[in-house]
């Protein structure tokens, strides 16, 4: 029995213990009168969930006394019997029994239970008078003990001995008794049941339900259209009648498949659910696997095998089957199955999660006494002989309880994450989409509240990614990914939270969509969409009421919206984020903490009050005195700025976010004096001389907040401490700063802040901050590019560099390779071509080297139509530099640029352009185009993210005469096409952050108003297959980059075809 | 004839009584933790064994503007709904015990009087008179001896919050 079972069965242990204990209680009160139809239908159902377990699990005894207990229990429900005190006694007593076998779950089968089936049989016949007492009752069926229900196998053979050859009491003889699951009859074709997605289900119902054997037939023939019946097995109405007196009510049995899952199975066949049970089709193998894993090897070896005669007659209906394996040891007489007692009815108490709760509670009312105790007694310790040990020990016990009473609500997340393969598998069905799902650290632990909590939340987050992120397979292929998509749905710790990563590759998140609605709705302006950052847009679909799918779909879309999913995450303490890559994925992050109920934190003072934070948010804490010169702090927009480490790290003053008057000591008087200077940093600005000497110190508490990092300026760190988190009432929680209060070890309240509540109470706008981030980050990208360049020179002064990617191949040759025909020079290569050879001194404004001897390179430049090279006299270096571009110090046609690289000045050529100086001829193509199309007339969107590139593409079209706009990604491009079209062609780059030149084909295309706007793509990728991806794509042309003769032809046939 | 026991006391020189059955103690002296951002009549919060208890000013809400006669104040706290389930509902219809949620919730008086059994077909509507006191408060009046009874009702006065 693999793991997984002996899980099952524990679970079922403890489950039926339960159920049995109810019943006990319930059979108490129907005996005090209590006969309502509630409580009767509360023991008729324990026991019937007792029963059916017991059969899916193959324990035939509890399945048989169980059956016969519910009976009875059913026409009691019924209103067809009476209670009296004699059944109810029976039924006790039989209960016993039940929560007996259960106890000795392993060795259940070789439990009699006769005595209580010949009870409960007299019972149903009604064969005894309703004063008879239970006492003569049992004395009348021979029943000994006074009804004693421990009736062991062991006990039995001393009492009443058996025959010999159905027990085996032979002492060399070791058994493994295996509770067997049901065995699916081998006439059943599971690879065949598996292949068409069919469902296998076991029923048994009872006769009764229907009746007559003509009922039955027809049902069966309904059936049939479902799916398909096997091993049919119906009693004979005389069978039935027979087996009615004998008290045992008979059934139709039988096995179905079909493709109806477990929830319709039961309306589908329409009948009760309690007569279907469904069967595990999976791995049939596992049917006969004893209990003791570690027996198994024995098993396999080849000693003599002894199978035992079960003590009991075998069940009538056939279908449990029960393996007892025996197997010689030789040695000692040993039964395993007492073993295997440990394994399932472990020492597992069911406790009310409520007992927990409150448990968690005390315990954290004991972790705040034990702080105020040993702040208490910190300074009198040495008073009292021994007690400082005490106060360590009691410390140390203290937190002990705590962290132990805190396991036992961590639960492993794997719990919750097994459902989502299922949960995949029926969207898949349902959606048409084809998915992998990928889980990862299922051994993570949290709060059961939270996992609990937890369920829904991944499940709408889960759906909305099969629904909204994945594409259809097809569209996939289309889109160049694979049919398959992938979501990733992973837990794992970091930074003292859980974190959880529901991750997949569809369609992503459109920005502008959400912006777009966004302003529908009212929750932003129209410049806030603009000048949001993308994530800002993107986490706008956590606002109350926002659901981007166009149409409520059944899946995702039931009126729920992504706010839901935030504000349960945050009602956990967690937080809830989005990254996403339109057209690449999204990636949902969701940050829980590990418990809820006590938190490490930090305490500290702003004018006279106390608070305290979660540690989780705190990075670091920073001194900061007023008016030192060297603490930076700058004011941007109303809002200071402290330079910290290379970074503006906005700060926020408590004292003002909570609108608390600050004040300061004045130095002389000694008073306390308001201070109503807006700044910290303000001193300089002050007239006022005393308070120039007011040396005070801040705190700035670094805290993250999401993905925000800020200052908290406070007054005071007094303590860090373990705290228990309290509801605020209503009447005080007026503030998202606040997220609860809590009672310090010195008895005082202290209020808990969020950080993240801190940023929405001071209303600090961080998207005007993150823009000056990202505006110097677009900065160091236009200006510290990295290239790979190759640096040479022509034997002069002058240092010139080419990027390496449009080089095809560099040789050296010797002076005597070059022949000279008229004014020109050829160099004679290897495979006896020659090719003209461009000096650069000839074309531009440097120095000449020096022609005389000797040996020199030729650069042999890629995607030239006419060979051409160009000199070299020394090969400087190869290498990847970040590349300030300078286009202004130094101009020369032929030079994108000029650079200072490790103090050189550097020449970046422009080679297309070298080559078009050098043969002008063979280069002005674009003449012939020029009789139809006036450039003048035509604007260009040119979409580049590399300055580089964007610079030179921009002087070809610009050169060329078109009116020319730069975007430096697919959304910029959008945007600008919207605000400053119309354009005449898009010409862009595929491979660009935010929204790459497919992403941006594809909106453009959608976009109805500029369907028939040409779009050609320009790329540096030059293998056929993305010519081809490209062209897929739909783009009208697909050229290489900085081939500016192609470039511009294909512009212009672009603008020929849309003029015609 | 029906009686309901009042708890007296006095917001500056008024009487004003609640049914007792609403509280769970009285307490002398808090010194209520003030909370930022809170409205005026929040007093702060207190730390009653380990419980927090959110404080209510009653003068404030009750507009009058004298200030205490010194000496000591006191806190009267008021039973949560979870402890108010545990006392057994009593439904008394002339001055219905009200449910004040789940949070603890404490008033401050100026002093503490007697409890007094008063015959419910004795309360009266309100008449419009005092200009000191935000007649919302005033679920009914009662005619003492020697002066007028006001009965605090708690329903109005947790409406009256958030306003």
């Amino acid at each position: 029995m693999d793991n997984n079972d002996l899980e099952l069965l524990q679970e079922f242990v403890v489950e039926s213990t339960d159920h049995l204990s109810n019943v006990e209680n319930d059979l108490a009160l129907l005996a005090d009168g209590d006969s309502s139809p509630d409580l009767l239908n509360r023991i008729f159902r324990a026991v019937h969930s007792v029963k059916g377990a017991a059969g899916f699990f193959g324990l035939t005894k509890i399945n048989k006394l169980s059956h016969q207990m519910e009976t009875l229990l059913m026409k009691i429900r019924d209103g067809e019997r009476q209670t009296d005190p004699l059944t109810i006694d029976v039924l006790v007593k039989c209960n016993d029994k039940l929560v007996n076998l259960l106890e000795n779950i392993e060795t259940s089968e070789d439990f009699v239970i006769d005595d209580q089936l010949k009870m409960l049989g007299t019972i149903l016949e009604n064969a005894y008078s309703s004063d008879e007492n239970f006492g003569d009752f049992l004395q009348r069926l021979g029943i000994s003990s006074d009804g004693d229900s421990d009736y062991e196998g062991s006990d039995e053979e001393l009492d009443e001995p058996l025959p010999p050859k159905v027990v085996e009491p032979v002492p060399d003889i070791m058994v493994i008794r295996a509770p067997v699951k049901l065995q699916i009859p081998k006439s059943i074709n599971l690879d065949e049941l598996n292949r068409f997605g069919h469902s296998l289900y076991r029923f048994s119902i009872p006769w009764s339900f229907f009746g007559n054997s003509s009922k039955i037939l027809k049902t069966i023939e309904e059936w049939e259209k479902l799916g398909k019946v096997y091993e049919l097995h119906i009693p004979s109405p005389n069978v039935e009648s027979e087996e009615k007196l004998k008290g045992v009510s008979i059934e139709i049995t039988g096995y179905i498949s079909t493709v109806l899952k477990n929830n319709l199975i039961s309306e589908g066949l329409e009948i009760p659910e309690e007569y279907i049970e469904p069967m595990d089709t999976g791995k049939p193998a596992k049917t006969t696997v004893p209990v003791v894993e570690k027996e198994k090897p024995a098993l396999k070896q080849e000693k003599p095998v002894v199978k035992t005669k079960k003590p009991e007659s075998p069940t009538n209906d056939g279908l449990t089957q029960v393996i007892s394996e025996a197997m010689k040891d030789g040695r000692k007489t040993e039964v395993l199955s007492t073993d295997g007692n440990r394994g399932v009815s472990e020492e597992t108490v069911r406790v009310k999660t409520s007992l927990l709760d409150s448990l968690m509670q005390t315990a954290g009312e004991l972790v705040l006494a034990r702080n105020r105790l040993l702040r208490i007694m910190k300074n009198n310790e040495e008073e009292v002989d021994g007690l400082s040990t005490v106060l360590h020990q009691i410390d140390g016990v203290t937190s002990s309880i705590q962290s132990q009473i805190m396991k036992t609500r961590l639960q492993p997340i794997g719990n919750l994450f097994k459902k989502f393969p299922r949960v995949i598998r029926e969207l898949e069905l349902k959606l048409n989409k084809e998915v992998n799902l990928i889980i990862k650290g299922k051994e993570v632990e949290l709060d059961k509240t939270i996992i609990e909590n937890l369920s829904d939340i991944l499940t709408h987050i889960i759906r909305n990614s099969m629904d909204h992120g994945i594409e259809d397979p097809d569209y996939r292929e289309t889109a160049g990914k694979v049919r398959k998509g992938t979501i990733i749905l992973s837990a794992y710790y970091e930074g003292g939270m859980v974190n959880i990563d529901v991750e997949d590759d569809g369609r992503g998140i459109d920005r502008h969509r959400v912006a777009k609605k966004a302003i529908e709705r009212g929750l932003i302006t129209k410049e806030e969409a603009e000048n949001g950052s993308d994530r800002e847009i993107v986490n706008l679909l956590f606002a109350p009421g926002f659901s981007t799918a166009e149409q409520v779909s059944d899946v995702s879309g039931r009126g729920v919206g992504m706010d839901v999913v935030k504000t349960n995450i945050e009602k956990l303490g967690g937080n809830a984020e989005i990254n996403t890559t339109f057209g690449k994925g999204t990636l949902m992050n969701l940050k829980l903490p590990l418990t809820l109920a006590i938190i490490p934190s930090l305490i500290f003072e702003v004018e006279n009050h106390t608070y305290a934070i979660h540690q989780v948010a705190l990075e670091e804490a920073l001194r900061i005195r007023e008016g030192d010169p060297d603490v930076k702090i700058e004011k941007i927009n109303q809002n200071m700025v402290l330079r910290h480490r290379d970074s503006l790290l906005p700060l926020i003053n408590l004292a003002d976010v909570l609108k608390i008057r600050k004040t300061f000591v004045h130095p002389e008087t000694g008073k306390e004096m308001i201070d109503r200077r807006s700044n910290i940093g303000d001193l300089r600005e002050s007239s006022d001389s005393e308070r120039r000497q007011t040396y005070r110190y801040h705190r700035v508490l670094v805290l993250r907040a999401g993905r925000f990092k800020y200052g908290l300026i406070v007054d005071r760190i007094l303590d860090n401490e373990e705290i228990v988190i309290k509801p605020l009432s209503s009447l005080v929680k007026t503030s998202p700063a606040f997220s609860g209060a809590t009672i310090l070890g010195d008895g005082t309240i202290a209020i808990i802040l969020d950080a993240i509540g801190i940023i929405q109470q001071s209303r600090i706008k961080f998207h005007e901050l993150e823009k000056l981030d990202a505006h110097k980050e677009e900065e160091s990208i236009e200006t510290g590019e990295v290239q790979s360049l190759f640096f040479f020179d022509n034997g002069s002064r002058e240092k010139f560099a080419i990027p390496l990617n449009l080089i095809k191949r560099i040789e050296k040759v010797d002076q005597t390779n070059l022949k000279i025909v008229g004014n020109k020079e050829y160099i004679t290569t290897t495979g006896n071509k020659f090719v003209p050879v461009l000096r650069l001194e000839n074309l531009l404004d440097v120095g000449a080297g020096d022609s005389a001897n000797g040996q020199f390179y030729v650069i042999h430049p890629k995607l030239v139509r006419k060979p051409v090279c160009i000199v070299a006299r020394t090969i400087l270096d190869i290498s990847e530099v970040r590349v300030q571009l300078d286009r202004k110090t130094i101009q020369m046609d032929g030079i994108v640029g000029s650079s200072l690289i490790d103090n050189e000045i550097v020449l970046l050529l422009n080679i297309y352009r070298l080559f078009e100086l050098f043969d002008p001829d063979s280069f002005a193509t674009t003449r012939e185009y020029r009789e139809t199309i006036d450039p003048a007339e035509y604007r260009i969107l040119l979409v580049e993210d590399t300055p580089f590139f964007r610079m030179i593409e921009n002087d070809y079209l610009v050169n060329e005469g078109f009116e020319v706009i730069t975007a430096t990604n697919g959304l910029e491009a959008i945007d600008i096409l919207e605000d400053n079209g119309p354009f005449d062609i898009i010409v862009t780059d595929i491979v660009m952050p935010h929204l790459d030149g497919i992403g941006l084909l594809d909106r453009v295309r959608r976009s109805g108003k500029y369907n028939n706007l040409p779009v050609m793509a320009v790329t540096s990728l030059d293998d056929d297959k993305s010519v081809q991806k490209g062209i897929e794509a739909g783009f009208d042309a697909y050229e290489l980059k900085l081939d500016r003769e192609k470039l511009l032809k294909s512009v212009y046939r672009l603008l020929q075809r849309k003029v015609s | 004839m029906p009686t309901v026991e009042i708890a007296t006391f006095r917001v500056r020189d008024l009487l004003w009584g609640i049914n007792i059955l609403q509280i769970r103690e009285n307490i002398r002296n808090v010194l209520p933790t003030h909370v930022p951002l809170t409205p005026e009549y929040v007093s702060g919060l207190i730390n009653l064994r380990g419980q927090i208890v959110t404080v209510i000013d009653l003068a404030w809400l009750m507009e009058v503007n004298s200030q205490p006669t010194g000496g000591e104040s006191f806190c009267i706290i008021l039973k949560n709904d979870y402890e108010l389930n545990k006392t057994g509902s009593i439904s008394t219809t002339d001055f219905p015990i009200v449910n004040i949620g789940k949070d603890s919730l404490g008033i401050t008086v100026d002093k503490l009087e007697d409890v007094i059994p008063v015959d419910i077909e004795k309360i009266m509507d309100s008449p419009a008179q005092s200009e000191k006191v935000n007649e919302r408060l005033i679920y009914g009046v009662v005619r003492l001896e020697k002066e007028l009874l006001m009965l605090l009702d708690l329903k109005e006065l947790l409406e009256s919050f958030g306003q």
